[in-house]
């Protein structure tokens, strides 16, 4: 395709990036929820708090790269199955409609909430909250996987070559959004009690789940290039998918995250307070996505 | 939805005029673009937002000598056209004749049949914020002209028809190509993509003229979508399992001294 600049560059990349994280964030935060994980369900809290602004700021971003932006009305006037861009808006509808919802009741869960809190619990006496987060649920997964479905179902090297794109997209999202609730909740939950001690122990069980996965699916898609002899179309961004994405972004957070684990198992030690891990995983993630839309057009 | 008309390229028959680039420009009112010497007479040295057909220079060597081939490289007016069934807004439409063009009035500039397009044809045009490309020139062709580039041409090498007509005069000429010595010519263009509107007689193998040999059909069904999330929902599913097993309360299912360890 000669003569053809990048043509979704930083504004996709972030959308893509926050897409999956929002995606993910709904996923554990609902899954968080439906199981009952703590009494005061503060992680299921920070996961749709932290869903529902990714979702919004990525949505600016999708908007914003549009070479008419005012005309972004025109998308939602029409449903085509046969475009992948038209099914993932009205994905990304559907979820931002779930993600509103379901922030406004896990925080309005409380009889005694004021303010816009209490229309979250005039809806939960509609429709109960799980049952809501049931069904967001696949919206989630719809929103996380789709972002990488959509760079498969193109015309493009490398995006077309491998199906494994939406799943390794899903699985970095899930990793990310986890990094971000981690965070929050290490900040939130700082006195080390009990209770706190077990949630974090159990994000990072979850976190370790959702990086091993990635890696298995990259191995997977690494196979699959190089059967079709595509290796060589990441071989300007090899640098930075082995070292960022590999390297900072999976491997070596999984070590971080084997490592206080097994402290805490084995020696009793309290997980620590760490930021090292979730920035790297945000960090890869990010380049996760950049490595992925660039190779693509270059 | 098959083609009606159509354009044979008769890659044998291009002797680089750029007759019908200028024409294109003309009819579509596209300005000029600033361009530069790339190292070849190719100008300017790709399609843009403002250019929409240009004549693509390759060098062949045969016997020795070196041999310049030219194309016509536009939009192809496929029949299962990637852009059109991936537009979001249902911008790209088809005409009556089976033109492939952009409506102006409704693009947003998602870039998404940039991505499709197997060809690279759609660019932004960064002044007007939307997609464009050749429009086959179907407000001609509607009104019973041919299209400006085919009708600039001076050699023949761009001739407007019925495309079944043009399928038969294709085959003819390849014949006599053959017959002439010309043993990797042949027809680009008659099955790829359900058939393409604007087709090629080519004179080299498809790769040697930047042709994919099998482009894919992306958008057309629906199917496609669903298989390739099916992956993505097996690693999701993988993963809110591997979630259920850890966020579940198993203290309300464990003796005290083992929910002592947990905690």
């Amino acid at each position: 395709m000669e003569g053809q600049v990048i043509q979704w560059g930083m504004p996709i990349i972030i959308y893509l990036f926050l897409g999956g994280l929002a995606g993910g964030a709904y996923l554990i935060a609902a899954l968080a929820d439906l199981c009952d994980l703590e009494e005061k369900k503060t992680i299921a809290k920070i996961g749709f708090s932290v869903a529902l602004p990714a979702i919004i700021i990525g949505g600016v971003c999708l908007i914003g790269d549009l070479g008419r932006p005012d005309r972004f009305l025109n998308v939602l006037k029409i449903y085509k199955f046969t475009s992948p861009m038209s099914v993932g808006v009205w994905g990304v509808i559907t979820f931002s409609a779930f993600s509103v919802i379901s922030f406004l009741m896990i925080h309005g869960m409380d009889e005694k909430s004021t303010g816009i809190w209490k229309l979250g619990y005039y809806i939960s006496l509609v429709v109960p909250r799980k049952a809501v987060n049931a069904v967001g649920l696949s919206a989630a997964v719809f929103l996380a996987a789709y972002t990488g479905v959509l760079l498969t179902e193109t015309s493009r090297p490398f995006w077309s070559d491998t199906p494994f794109l939406g799943a390794l997209f899903l699985a970095s999202g899930v990793s990310t959004a986890i990094a971000f609730i981690y965070f929050f909740y290490d900040l939130k939950k700082s006195d080390g009690n009990g209770d706190a001690e077990v949630g974090k122990y159990k994000l990072k069980l979850v976190d370790n789940m959702a990086i091993f996965a990635e890696l298995v699916i990259i191995l997977f898609m690494l196979i699959e290039l190089a059967n079709q002899h595509r290796l060589a179309l990441m071989s300007k961004v090899s640098g930075l998918f082995w070292i960022g994405v590999v390297l900072i972004g999976l491997v070596i957070p999984l070590l971080l995250n084997f490592y206080s684990m097994i402290n805490h198992r084995i020696k009793g030690k309290k997980l620590s307070k760490s930021i090292v891990t979730p920035i790297l995983i945000i960090v890869g993630g990010f380049l996760l996505r950049y490595v992925v839309v660039i190779a693509g057009q270059i | 939805m098959a083609v009606k008309k159509g354009v044979l390229i008769d890659i044998s028959k291009c002797i680089g005029c750029r007759a019908c680039q200028v024409a294109c420009k003309e009819w579509n009112d596209l300005p000029a673009e600033k361009t530069h010497n790339f190292g070849s007479y190719e100008n300017p040295p790709h399609l843009s937002g403002n250019t929409w057909n240009i004549i693509k220079f390759y060098e062949a060597t045969s016997e020795g000598k070196v041999m310049w081939h030219f194309k016509r490289h536009g939009c192809h007016h496929c029949s299962d056209a990637n852009c059109l069934e991936g537009c979001p807004t249902g911008a790209i439409k088809r005409s009556p004749s089976g033109m492939v063009y952009i409506d102006q009035k409704i693009c947003i500039g998602c870039k998404n049949c940039i991505q499709l397009c197997p060809f690279g044809i759609p660019h932004l045009n960064e002044k007007s914020g939307t997609t464009m490309k050749c429009t086959g020139c179907f407000d001609r062709v509607e009104n019973g002209d041919i299209p400006a580039c085919a009708k600039a041409c001076p050699t023949g090498a761009l001739t407007f028809g019925n495309r079944s007509q043009l399928l038969a005069m294709a085959y003819e000429r390849l014949n006599l190509l053959r017959k002439q010595g010309n043993k990797r010519a042949s027809i680009y263009g008659e099955k790829e993509l359900g058939g393409l509107g604007f087709f090629y007689i080519l004179l080299e193998d498809p790769e040697f003229y930047g042709l994919p040999k099998n482009p894919k059909i992306v958008s057309k069904y629906f199917y496609n979508i669903l298989s390739n999330s099916f992956i993505g929902l097996i690693s999701a599913a993988v993963i809110s399992l591997g979630a259920i097993f850890t966020f579940r309360d198993r203290r309300k299912k464990l003796p005290k001294n083992e929910q002592e360890n947990i905690e």
